[in-house]
């Protein structure tokens, strides 16, 4: 006699699920009405913030003249740890020999106001992802900065006039101490002749770094960003008194240009100044996801339970995970501050239709997100 | 608006030329080919998208534009008619027609519609018609400017890009597949420029049309 | 242009670092010295979920204001290797600085080899055949005394993270790591002070080798009680 054969239907425990069949696992845990990262389906992520300490100007570091960061912050959201720090650098702008013409000024003046972008100031990310490799920067790492950058660049965060630096001078006095004066210390009986004729501008350089990458990284690492340059102060600078007075020529031989530096612009370890933004240009990030509710994927329903009424497509905030991240093909991506002023807004349409509905619910959640962000300190 | 010509170049599957005002992109199709092992995906077509600048190497603003293309291409390609196969989509911006540090958006639209043609040249199945606009929002007026000039995108308190999948022979949109806004703006605005973007989109897919049926005629001109 | 350039944003090109006037001498800080400082350690195993092990490392003075250092420790391993059959694991440490850039990349070239060479010695390498262990050393921030660098003074911060990272993976280690440093000189032991994995000297005098030797051990003992506390503590 044939011994029966008895069929079980192999299980998975939820983590293992999540890795061979991604949509299935989400399908299951949305028709249960909840995430794989159990959150509800518009709960954000907590975010905890704090400046790490990391910066030149925190009572640690007494503005000691080795820790060039200016600003810096580290911010935690689930698992993924995001650490920004700020530096920068000096660049000078090569101003004509003869005196600026007052009828040119005016010119320039007038062709930058029609140019929008060109009356904000940038900032140069670099983002790094720790991922276990070694080696040149991935297409991630590379899409993250140049998103950055864009969105630093046109939501205008920074004003131009915030990087102009207010250059002093150190002098020498008769008893050989040195003193540092700056044009706002001094009274308005200053001599025009005393002060510096080169111009310079301060230029930020960001570096993001990211451990335990868990989902989309942008908003996390935008927010991060914002917080640190609210926090960063740029260090007050001088030349010398002999060098106010000169004009270092430029010379082109051929294809390159020969400046001759001898006078370098200097930071003062002990005065800085902070950075001033456009609050109202200052936007904090979220991100969402649309995706349809497979009917087929649903748990055989109990007898007894209710027909819950749901709806086909779910809007999800604040992506995590791996399940998440492969399954939700149509995403959202917006910078928006609290009453609804919109810096960045990104669509992808990859997978499920994103409606008109969706559009406005995302960004009444996402103003309502940045409200809490900017509240934290 | 837009000018442009299906397969200028012999050695590839399929390309087409758009200029849209001064920016002007070519694009070439290579597919389905045998990919590299990295690249091979065991149930569908993959895709490989490079943007090469007007000027210089390309660098990271280059790959931006390759991911953002990425996301128009991968849902509306029939990926699964080709496992284990490699599509490239190859685009060299002739000329940028905008300032290359500070704006994408005119060279963006232009791809995407340029990836639309080369495809139909080269004969990988879409699951339907897709095309995309770009529109600056200028300061005072909020007025909606739809292909903006230079000086207009400089001026503009918001610059747009919307591309929209057209279905029922070009008169319906169906879904936006990407819309890419940065500036200063609010909800009503963008919702408008999402709706005119959506009209503009179509006559764009229907000029599109015409040119794929000139091609069409072209091609089986022999055809009794 | 290197192809690195090529995939970051880079600023313009013509830009100059800050730099700082250095200080007069009487506003310099008061220069406390290192070997009498006490530190104090906190330990969080288990921050970067997607590596198989990590540590996070803060030491501070005893005060717990001056001189901190900030270690991220990640562990990625045994993870397979392409190519022909090893019977041991391949090993391989990478140091990055996370904030600033202090160090110059021929010295933390040093330093990895010199962990290296410990952690040889020290993991039970023929337990992984075909595989490879990847560390990563993510320094947040260092600060020394007057604001010098030196390897020396992250060293033994470096073997302590690596050591806790490498329990946090499971990766079988024949003992506790653990490492002491005293005018310039940082010596390393397992096995209860009985043997030394490793001797870093760069700078400084030549002087007693066994009281430079027995300084160190102390260190020693104390690092690898409080590691032990630790992992008793949070044991799973």
């Amino acid at each position: 006699m044939a011994s029966s054969i008895e069929i079980h239907p192999i299980t998975f425990p939820p983590e293992v699920l999540a890795r061979i069949a991604p949509d299935l696992s989400i399908q299951r845990h949305l028709s249960l009405g909840v995430r794989p990262c159990l959150r509800q389906f518009e709960e954000f992520r907590n975010i905890e913030i704090s400046d790490g300490g990391l910066s030149r100007s925190t009572d640690l570091f007494h503005n000691s003249e080795e820790n060039n960061i200016l600003g810096s912050n580290v911010l935690r959201s689930g698992k993924t740890i995001v650490i920004t720090s700020i530096t920068g650098g000096f660049v000078e702008e090569l101003l004509p020999v003869h005196g600026i013409d007052e009828g040119e000024e005016e010119l320039r003046n007038m062709t930058m106001q029609h140019d929008r972008i060109s009356q904000f100031g940038a900032v140069y990310p670099v983002v790094e992802v720790e991922r276990g490799r070694m080696g040149a920067p991935t297409d991630e790492e590379m899409n993250l900065s140049q998103k950055i950058y864009n969105c630093i660049l046109g939501s205008g965060v920074i004003p131009k006039s915030s990087l102009n630096v207010s250059v002093g001078r150190r002098t020498t006095n008769p008893d050989k101490s040195v003193s540092i004066t700056y044009p706002d210390e001094e009274g308005p009986e200053l001599d025009q002749q005393f002060l510096p004729k080169r111009k310079w501008s301060y230029v930020l350089y960001a570096k993001i770094q990211v451990f335990s990458r868990d989902g989309p990284l942008f908003e996390l690492c935008w927010n991060s960003l914002i917080y640190a340059l609210k926090n960063t102060k740029l260090p007050r600078a001088f030349v010398d008194e002999k060098t106010t007075d000169l004009k270092i020529p430029v010379r082109v031989r051929g294809r390159s240009a020969a400046i001759r530096e001898t006078y370098d612009i200097i930071c003062d370890s002990h005065k800085s100044i902070p950075l001033v933004l456009n609050s109202k240009n200052v936007g904090f990030a979220s991100n969402f996801g649309v995706i349809d509710l497979d009917p087929e994927a649903r748990l055989p329903e109990k007898e007894d339970e209710m027909q819950v009424d749901q709806e086909d497509s779910i809007l999800l905030a604040d992506l995590q995970g791996e399940a998440e991240e492969s399954s939700v093909l149509s995403t959202l991506s917006i910078i928006s501050d609290e009453k609804g002023n919109l810096k960045h807004l990104g669509i992808i349409g990859g997978g499920s239709k994103v409606t008109t509905e969706t559009i406005r619910r995302s960004i009444l959640l996402s103003s309502k997100r940045s409200e809490d962000l900017s509240t934290k300190n | 608006m837009i000018e442009a010509q299906v397969s200028v170049l012999d050695q590839v599957d399929g390309s087409a030329q758009v200029t849209c005002g001064t920016t002007s992109v070519i694009c070439s199709v290579t597919g389905p080919i045998e990919p590299k092992a990295r690249q091979e995906l065991p149930s569908q077509l993959a895709l490989e998208v490079v943007v090469r600048p007007s000027k210089g190497v390309p660098n990271t603003r280059e790959k931006l534009m390759e991911d953002q293309i990425r996301g128009v291409l991968t849902p509306v390609l029939v990926r699964y008619l080709y496992p284990r196969q490699l599509c490239q989509v190859c685009f060299q911006i002739l000329e940028s027609g905008e300032p290359e540090q500070e704006h994408s958006v005119k060279e963006l639209n232009c791809c995407i519609n340029a990836a639309y043609l080369a495809l139909i040249d080269a004969g990988i199945a879409l699951k339907s018609s897709f095309s995309s606009v770009c529109m600056a929002v200028l300061p005072q007026s909020s007025e909606i400017v739809v292909n903006p000039v230079t000086q207009q995108l400089q001026q503009s308190n918001s610059t747009h890009l919307v591309a929209i999948q057209v279905g029922q022979g070009g008169q319906k949109a169906e879904s936006v597949l990407l819309a890419e806004s940065n500036g200063s703006f609010d909800q009503q605005l963008f919702l408008d420029v999402l709706s005119t973007g959506e009209k503009e989109c179509i006559k764009v897919a229907l000029e599109l049309r015409k040119i794929v049926e000139n091609k069409i005629q072209k091609d089986f001109v022999w055809r009794g | 242009m290197s192809v690195s350039d090529r995939r970051r944003i880079l600023g313009p090109t013509n830009a100059r670092p800050i730099q700082f006037a250095p200080l007069n001498e009487d506003s310099k800080k008061i220069d406390t010295e290192r070997k009498n400082l006490n530190k104090s350690v906190f330990i969080e195993n288990g921050l970067v979920s997607n590596s198989n092990g990590s540590s996070y490392l803060e030491t501070r003075d005893s005060n717990g204001i001056e001189y901190p250092t900030l270690l991220l420790t990640s562990v990625y391993g045994p993870r397979p290797t392409r190519g022909s059959f090893n019977s041991k694991a391949s090993l391989t440490i990478q140091f990055k600085e996370v904030t600033a850039e202090n160090f110059p990349t021929g010295e933390l070239k040093e330093l990895c080899n010199f962990l290296t060479n410990i952690f040889n010695a020290v993991i039970n390498l023929a337990g992984y055949p075909k595989s490879g262990i990847d560390i990563f050393l993510n320094l947040i921030q260092h600060e020394g005394p007057s604001g010098e660098y030196s390897r020396e003074a992250i060293l033994p911060t470096c073997i302590n993270g690596i050591t806790l990272a490498l329990v946090d993976a499971g990766i079988e280690i024949f003992d506790m790591v653990s490492a002491g440093s005293y005018n310039g000189t940082v010596v390393s032991f397992t096995k209860n002070g009985e043997e030394i994995v490793g001797l870093w000297k760069d700078t400084g005098d030549v002087e007693d080798l066994v009281e430079t030797i027995e300084k160190c051990k102390e260190q020693y003992y104390q690092n690898r009680s409080t590691m032990i506390k630790y992992l008793m503590q949070n044991k799973k």
